[in-house]
């Protein structure tokens, strides 16, 4: 009896206190959401390796821009310009990221000076022929996901979380992620994505992690290996400028035809 | 010293690009003139065929494409420069030269009340549909280049842009007209006589030099994206007459090009409703000559990672309505067009594009397939299959019934 009594008294005020694991995963987004907040705008360059299973390569130029939007359960603003190949010069996407609602975007056709509205259901679709879907480059919104704890690990030289997380928008090509964030400055180190048939389709790696305005870090090198076709697309950003005084206005669809 | 090491500091270094097209446009048919030279069979005809470019059906052709950009006062203000030159081996009137663009673009009144303004020449496109560009109105269209009407001609203009949460409100002073280009007489897809003989009329005693206006509201509303614009000037369509006082030896039908003064008022509106984006683009234009509106409609959907492939395959059905009827003048007054485009979403940007058009009053029809992939940083391919197809006797397109083509082009960049 008294056994029983110790073990209750053991047990109540934990199980009063103790999270759900899908109250802890929830928490770890939102963590890592306020962690980012705040940073109004930046600019960055990318440089993007396609590479096939034969080991040929493709390399993109492109040039970032983007702008923090505060309301709850909005994401933000981003601006997309192909800088090379030659061909695609110029060409620019505007993406408004949204919560559970489909992002706007708009396309800039440069030779014809064309905005184009675009219908952004093709989440899954591939960006520039690329391993990284719409999907995974659009801005975080904590709303987009419900999220599930399964465990703390080591990943490298930190210590991890290790959060399911499953898509609420419609169309995804994923039923599930399972993502690594280091415990101390909460950086995504890796995500696994399941496609609808719930196999592992592809892996991304980010790693180079530099620190901006004492507080946002931001990936050097994210590298994304699809499992199975055996192609890779590795993104390398650099000149972050955060901070750079970008205006609304900016990323308004009319702005697209200024870009350069 | 002072103010060189300041310009140093703030003015980057412009920038150089170029591309060259290499051109081959095969006319699958001989050209109308000269089959119906050869029915007459004296020997000065023949010998006027022969004489002519438009024996052959292949026309060859180079374009070259240089651009120049910089950028100043941490990106307020840039200057662009882009000149157009076209050789063509057949038609004299289609080798030609034009500034696309030259136009000084700055961003004024600081933050609280900023503002653009860009002085130049420049190109401007209005519209949302695929198979015609009917609101799009500042630039001239330079039709030598493709039948398509989508290739622009440069515009002198100065134009002030200012947004704000109202919108965003263009204004264009444009102080300079320009004629469109018309095949010449060795040269394909013309009427009977080339136009580029018969004389310009204008209605504005300034001729050119009338000074043109337009307008153009926009904002976007979520799901919807709404244009107003209003345009009074000179008309950009030229209106073809004939006087048979004006009958030469060079042009036997004394037909004459007038540019007419007009007022246009044009609407533009896409609309998400789920998957598919809804279109509407609508003008009602007046002139002393002639007063009609007319509207193109219609719905875009695509297919996403079809058959479990990258691919995406985007559907187009637009219908255009054009007030004036069947006639001399609108082309597209009872039409349907169908379209298709497939992005293969590879590492070559791999896209196919097909459109068929069909005039619901007559059966007339015309298709268009398009193939563009990128080779490797440098070459590019495309290729242009253009159909024109039992064309009615009674329909504007029955002067191109010979000009159905196809074309490759190699594009080189630098």
């Amino acid at each position: 009896m008294y056994k029983i009594l110790a073990i209750l008294a053991l047990i109540v005020p934990l199980s009063a206190v103790a999270q759900t694991t899908q109250e802890k995963g929830l928490d770890i987004a939102k963590q890592q959401d306020t962690k980012n907040s705040g940073f109004k705008d930046y600019t960055n360059d990318i440089v993007m390796t396609l590479r096939n299973a034969q080991g040929q390569e493709t390399v993109d130029y492109l040039h970032s821009l983007t702008l923090e939007v505060t309301a709850a359960g909005e994401g933000d603003k981003s601006k997309l310009v192909f800088d090379k190949p030659a061909d695609v010069k110029g060409t620019a996407m505007l993406t408004y990221s949204h919560g559970l609602q489909p992002d706007d975007q708009w396309l800039f056709l440069p030779a014809v000076k064309r905005v184009k509205r675009l219908n952004s259901n093709n989440k899954s679709g591939p960006f520039m022929g690329s391993e990284f879907a719409y999907e995974d480059l659009s801005s975080p919104v904590v709303e987009k996901f419900s999220y599930n704890w399964l465990r703390d690990e080591a990943c490298g030289e930190w210590q991890c979380y290790v959060v399911e997380r499953t898509p609420k928008y419609a169309d995804s090509g994923y039923v599930r992620q399972v993502t690594w964030i280091d415990t101390k400055e909460l950086r995504t180190v890796k995500i696994d994505y399941y496609d609808r048939k719930n196999e592992l389709l592809k892996t991304l790696s980010q790693s180079g992690f530099k620190l901006y305005k004492g507080k946002f870090w931001r990936a050097e090198t994210g590298k994304m290996v699809n499992h199975i076709t055996g192609k890779s697309t590795v993104m390398v950003s650099s000149n972050f400028v955060f901070g750079a005084g970008l205006t609304p206005a900016e990323f308004e669809p009319n702005s697209l035809q200024d870009t350069h | 010293m002072f103010i060189l090491s300041s310009i140093g500091s703030t003015a980057q270094a412009g920038e150089w690009s170029a591309e060259v097209d290499f051109e081959m446009r095969h006319y699958l048919n001989k050209s109308q003139t000269v089959q119906d030279l050869a029915n007459a069979t004296t020997t000065i005809q023949q010998e006027r065929i022969a004489s002519t470019g438009l024996a052959s059906q292949d026309q060859p052709s180079v374009v070259i494409l240089p651009a120049y950009f910089s950028e100043w006062d941490g990106q307020k203000n840039s200057f662009s420069f882009k000149p157009f030159y076209r050789w063509d081996d057949r038609d004299d009137y289609r080798t030609h030269f034009d500034i696309r663009e030259m136009v000084w673009h700055s961003s004024r009144g600081g933050s609280e009340q900023p503002w653009d303004l860009r002085v130049g020449v420049d190109k401007v496109f209005w519209g949302v549909a695929e198979s015609h560009h009917l609101v799009d109105i500042v630039n001239q269209t330079d039709v030598v280049e493709d039948p398509k009407m989508e290739q622009k001609m440069g515009q002198p203009m100065v134009r002030a842009t200012v947004s704000r949460d109202w919108g965003t409100l263009d204004m264009f002073v444009l102080p300079y007209f320009r004629d469109r280009t018309f095949a010449g007489p060795e040269g394909r897809l013309r009427g009977p006589t080339s136009l580029d003989r018969a004389p310009v009329a204008f209605e504005s005693g300034l001729g050119r030099d009338h000074v043109d206006y337009a307008v153009r509201w926009n904002k976007g509303f979520g799901k919807l994206d709404l244009g107003l614009s209003y345009f009074r000037g000179t008309s950009r369509d030229p209106r073809i007459s004939q006087l048979n006082s004006l009958i030469t030896a060079e042009n036997p039908l004394g037909l004459q090009v007038n540019y007419d003064l007009i007022s246009q008022i044009g609407l533009d509106m896409d609309y998400l409703l789920g998957d598919w984006i809804l279109k509407l683009e609508a003008i009602d234009r007046h002139s002393n000559f002639e007063r009609y509106y007319a509207f193109v409609t219609g719905a875009e959907y695509t297919f996403s990672g079809i058959y479990d492939t990258p691919m995406d395959l985007g559907t187009f059905l637009e219908y255009n309505f054009d007030s004036r009827g069947q006639g001399t003048a609108g082309v597209l007054q009872d039409d349907l067009f169908v379209g298709f485009r497939l992005a293969m979403n590879d590492e070559n940007s791999t896209e196919m594009k097909i459109g068929i058009m069909t005039d619901l009053n007559d059966a007339s029809r015309t298709t268009r397939v398009e193939m563009n992939r990128r080779l490797n940083d440098k070459w590019s391919i495309k290729f242009l299959g253009q159909g024109y197809h039992r064309i009615d006797s009674g329909n504007p397109l029955y002067i191109f019934k010979e000009d159905s083509f196809i074309q490759s082009t190699l594009v080189r960049y630098f």
